[in-house]
């Protein structure tokens, strides 16, 4: 085979080789001569001699060449990124990243995994993260089930029982590694995403966990005082600070830069919270038996003791000092414009102080929490209104109780109680119009939709709620349903837009919503509604997998779709 | 002259009465459409698959509720209707034969599946017998402005536009009834409870808790299931839809009364069968519990008899678009009978001036024996060869020019 121009089909490189694949993007092309191959150029020149036994598919621009049962990396311009002396080379995961292995073999007996050898990781340019000396690789990754050998889940580590088909599955920030196969932490060396040691082992470390923070959570055991409990290690200062005996104190999550909470026994009943630092203190200033709360998105803490709250950043300062308020709601920094603190002063009294902790809305409410740019405030007669960053009245303090859907935006719609027992109403907020419709009870959905129980509706009566039963319980029960029965196990409701307008006819429960959902979206877009013959049809397929027919017998049209 | 084109033909949408008239024609090769994220779109075959199910039968109800959850195979759209199990409690009748299973043709002709899968193409409402042609657009690929303009105006364009609807959507609506037997054989799988019970002890001794009940019980578990395997006989039956039948839609376009009264004229043509080979599924690279070896099991062998049936009989053969010319590539592997010795040919998209859509073919490829791809159902996970390819790689035997979107159709 040779290579001929397209537009003159005169031969431009001649036909001297076994095979010949197409042209890369980059203007080289794979070739076979005398049974081993190269790469050559548009004009026949050679760039990669003849000389491996097999060139793969290139991807990402990268191709794994054999040499004599030696692997290694090959780029598409034709550079040979590594030595050809791998026996195995993963896929580059989505990090960019792959394990390789050398002198290992695959093993027929273990599903096909891998054995023996030593381990190691590249990176897509070739450059080796961590060198091919050890004799296990282990990764952090809470989520990676090890399927198709081990047939289990490992909280901690991922062994490497892996087969040539499996790739990392980390970004590789950190790693484990032993000198042999060895699944115990006691003899495991924690590495960073260089092949660095951080962590040597440790003959009483039991168990370690990935560090977030520059401290390693660390479970130990001590045979000789046969104690055990939880240490983190300063990756720092290369110093273990002990949290305790596991009988009188336990680590309860990871630092959050200088800080981590952990849980101290205070009698044989009680356990209070406090902070250890990363020099080991244990801080009982931040001493915090009532409430403490992290927020996922800041990492921000809010703590209150003696009825006294404080808010702090990461490195345990002081946001809002404790004195001033006496309960303190998360902000919503996501915001283009920060809409506020909502405290609870000493007295009892909410309001919204903004970044200097100035008044920025009175303190004359029993109530504040945030939504969106507004807050919906409870006033002094105890009635939910809802008002925006400046105290304006955006909705009259007229309800007993409101349930709102925000998403981090101002709300559209939401639903209003004028008692404790009373059913719930829609409120458009927009049009600023209480919809007389009663519900016993809601949940708001995306896009402004509803699920709603009405309070004393007849729902049960026709074929759909027929229907709906099937899909969810035994046939016989669901005809006596069908029939008017009530049922309080199992609620089922009707979706409504925001002006109460059903959406969906027939009578479903909160989770049959997903089915209905793109159904509804996709009329939606043809400027149509769902009709009672298409939720007849989703609630048969809804219901496919339990609905068996004899094969001799005719089926009822009414359990056809079409 | 046929219906079609011999009459006026009338359409009742919400009480408008369309006309369709008729041009002449000439032939210009069409541009292909993509998908939002640059994936080629084009025109698929629909299928409706359902399963007879062995009462008598162990696994039978393991293997119904795992066949219920497989997916319509993606190079079809999937056209299902809401009964997909129906039961037998004995062996189907002749099941081995290649000629025409009176029981299942019986229980498709009683139960007018013909009609029911005419009305889902034109999401026929029950309540007043409206119809729709919102389906047709969205698989025809047709410009839904466009199209609803060309109805309006009583084009000759229209007539064309429904022909080509016919002929290459509701006319390529297949129903697949598949009857599945399980077969127990004997088959040791100790070797592999042999390595879970060793790692379950390696397990232990890290997390300092003694697993070895709990690997114990995968390993009985793999045990229990030695030899796992189904057998299908696989039943093509085809939409029989000609311009006769097409007007006994148009004409009567929403009449509730006239479908129902009418369903009898509707049939299936009976295309073929096959038998999967009932051969041993690799079990490596799944979990081993049982429900990922049914679906395991059930999802090749449909994929082989699928492919078989595409083989066998020309008009169920999937069409799919070339995905790059240099190397040539197409989203087509394995699972879909490519093999070493598969030919294909590329066609071009012509659409007449009238809309009307064919095909022309512009060369042949085969695929590059090094290149296919394996895409059966969890090959990757098997470390089958070919199973990260993501595509397979052909190669042109005759012919001219190959551009990306043109599409390839298995031949002989």
């Amino acid at each position: 085979m040779g290579y001929i121009d397209a537009t003159s089909q005169k031969e431009v490189i001649p036909c001297i080789y076994n095979e010949a694949r197409p042209f890369n993007e980059v203007g080289f092309a794979v070739v076979n001569k005398k049974g081993k191959y190269g790469m050559v150029d548009k004009q026949g020149n050679e760039v990669v001699k003849s000389e491996f036994d097999e060139i793969s598919s290139f991807k990402k621009g990268i191709a794994v060449v054999t040499k004599s049962k030696k692997k290694g990396l090959l780029s598409e311009h034709g550079k040979l990124l590594t030595e050809v002396v791998y026996n195995f080379i993963s896929d580059f995961n989505v990090y960019g990243i792959a394990w390789v292995n050398i002198g290992g073999k695959v093993d027929a007996k273990a599903k096909n995994c891998i054995k023996g050898g030593k381990w190691g990781v590249l990176a897509q340019d070739g450059s080796i993260r961590v060198p091919c000396q050890n004799g296990a690789l282990f990764e952090f990754s809470k989520e990676l089930k090890s399927e198709g050998y081990s047939g289990c889940e490992h909280k901690n580590l991922n062994f490497n029982q892996r087969k040539e088909s499996d790739t990392l599955v980390t970004a590789g920030k950190y790693f484990a590694i032993s000198k042999k196969l060895d699944y115990r932490a006691a003899y495991q060396n924690l590495i960073d995403g260089n092949g660095n040691v951080v962590m040597p082992a440790d003959k009483e470390n039991a168990l370690f966990f990935e560090p977030k923070s520059g401290m390693v959570c660390c479970f130990y055991k001590d045979v000789k005082k046969k104690i055990s409990g939880y240490r983190y290690y300063n990756l720092d200062t290369k110093q273990y600070i002990t949290v305790g005996d596991l009988d009188g104190e336990c680590a309860y999550g990871d630092f959050t830069e200088q800080i981590a909470p952990i849980y101290v026994k205070v009698d044989k009943n009680t356990v209070k919270t406090i902070f250890i630092t990363k020099q080991g203190e244990k801080s009982e200033k931040y001493d915090y038996t009532n409430y403490l709360a992290t927020s996922d998105s800041t990492g921000q803490w809010i703590a209150s003791a003696s009825g006294k709250c404080s808010l702090f950043d990461t490195n345990k300062e002081l946001i809002i000092p404790e004195g001033r308020f006496s309960f303190i709601q998360f902000p919503d920094y996501s915001l283009p414009t920060f809409p506020g603190y909502a405290v609870r002063d000493m007295d009892g009294n909410w309001g919204v102080v903004d970044k200097q902790l100035n008044e920025q809305i009175p303190f004359k409410y029993k109530g504040v929490v945030g939504c969106g740019n507004w807050f919906y405030a409870k006033d002094k007669n105890k009635l939910w209104g809802i008002i925006d960053g400046n105290g304006n009245i955006v909705v009259d303090h007229q309800f007993y109780n409101i349930r709102i859907n925000t998403n981090g935006k101002e709300p559209k719609i939401m639903y209003t109680q004028t008692s404790e027992n009373s059913t719930y109403r829609l409120y458009n907020i927009a049009e600023k119009k209480l919809y007389t419709e009663e519900y016993a009870n809601v949940v708001t959905l995306d896009n402004n939709y509803s699920w709603v129980v009405p309070s004393n509706s007849e729902l049960f009566n026709d074929k759909y709620a027929y229907l709906t039963y099937k899909h969810i319980i035994p046939e016989e029960i669901a005809v006596k349903k069908a029939e008017g029965e009530k049922d309080t196990t199992i609620p089922v409701g009707f979706v409504i837009d925001n002006r109460c307008n059903h959406i969906v006819q027939s009578p479903i429960t909160l989770k049959s919503w997903i089915y209905f959902m793109p159904e509804v979206y996709r009329k939606e877009k043809l400027g149509k509604r769902l009709t009672l013959s298409d939720e007849h049809r989703i609630l048969l397929n809804i219901s496919k997998r339990q609905r068996v027919y004899p094969m001799n017998e005719i089926i009822k049209n009414v359990e056809w779709d079409f | 002259m046929g219906l079609l084109t011999s009459c006026i033909v009338t359409l009742m949408k919400r009480k408008n009465i369309l006309i369709i008239l008729f041009a002449a024609t000439t032939i210009f090769p069409l541009a292909a459409q993509t998908d939002a994220q640059g994936n080629p779109l084009y025109k698929r075959s629909s299928i409706y698959s359902l399963m007879i199910k062995h009462t008598e039968q162990k696994m039978a109800d393991e293997i119904h509720n795992e066949y219920v959850g497989i997916a319509t195979p993606d190079k079809y759209n999937d056209h299902d209707l809401s009964v997909k199990v129906i039961t037998l409690d004995s062996k189907l009748y002749k099941a081995k034969s290649d000629d025409e299973n009176q029981a299942v043709t019986n229980f498709l002709e009683q139960n007018k599946v013909a009609s029911r899968i005419v009305a889902k193409w034109f999401e026929r409402d029950e309540t007043d017998g409206s119809m729709y042609m919102d389906l047709i657009k969205e698989r025809g690929l047709y410009n839904a402005t466009e199209f609803d303009k060309e109805l309006a105006a009583r084009s000759s364009r229209s007539k064309a536009l429904l022909e080509d609807a016919g002929e290459q959507l509701i006319g390529s609506t297949f129903v697949l009834v598949n009857d599945i037997r399980y077969i127990d054989k004997e088959k040791r799988a100790k070797v592999a409870g042999g390595i879970l019970r060793a790692l379950g002890a390696a397990l232990g001794s890290v997390a300092g808790v003694d697993m070895s009940d709990t690997f114990d019980n995968i390993a009985d578990l793999t045990e229990s299931i030695r030899g796992f395997r189904v057998r299908i006989n696989s039943f093509l039956y085809q939409l029989d839809w000609n311009e006769s039948v097409a007007a006994e839609v148009y004409q009567h376009w929403g009449d509730k009364d006239y479908f129902e009264n009418n369903r009898d004229k509707f049939h299936l043509k009976y295309v073929g069968k096959v038998e999967s080979s009932g051969s041993t599924t690799n079990m490596q690279g799944i979990n081993a519990d049982l429900p990922s070896m049914i679906r395991k099991s059930l999802n090749r062998a449909i994929d082989e008899n699928v492919a078989n049936l595409q083989r066998n009989f020309e008009q169920f053969r999937c069409k799919t678009p070339i995905v790059s010319t240099a190397p040539i590539t197409a989203y087509i592997g394995m699972k879909d009978g490519v093999g070493p010795e598969s030919k294909y040919e590329v066609l071009e998209t012509v659409e007449d001036e009238k809309g009307k859509i064919s095909y022309k073919r512009v060369a042949t490829i085969r695929p590059n024996k090094k290149l296919i791809w394996d895409n059966r159902y969890q090959a990757l996970e098997e470390g089958a060869v070919g199973a990260d390819l993501g595509c397979t790689t052909f190669e042109k035997t005759s012919g001219g020019q190959i551009l990306p979107g043109m599409i390839i159709r298995e031949i002989k």
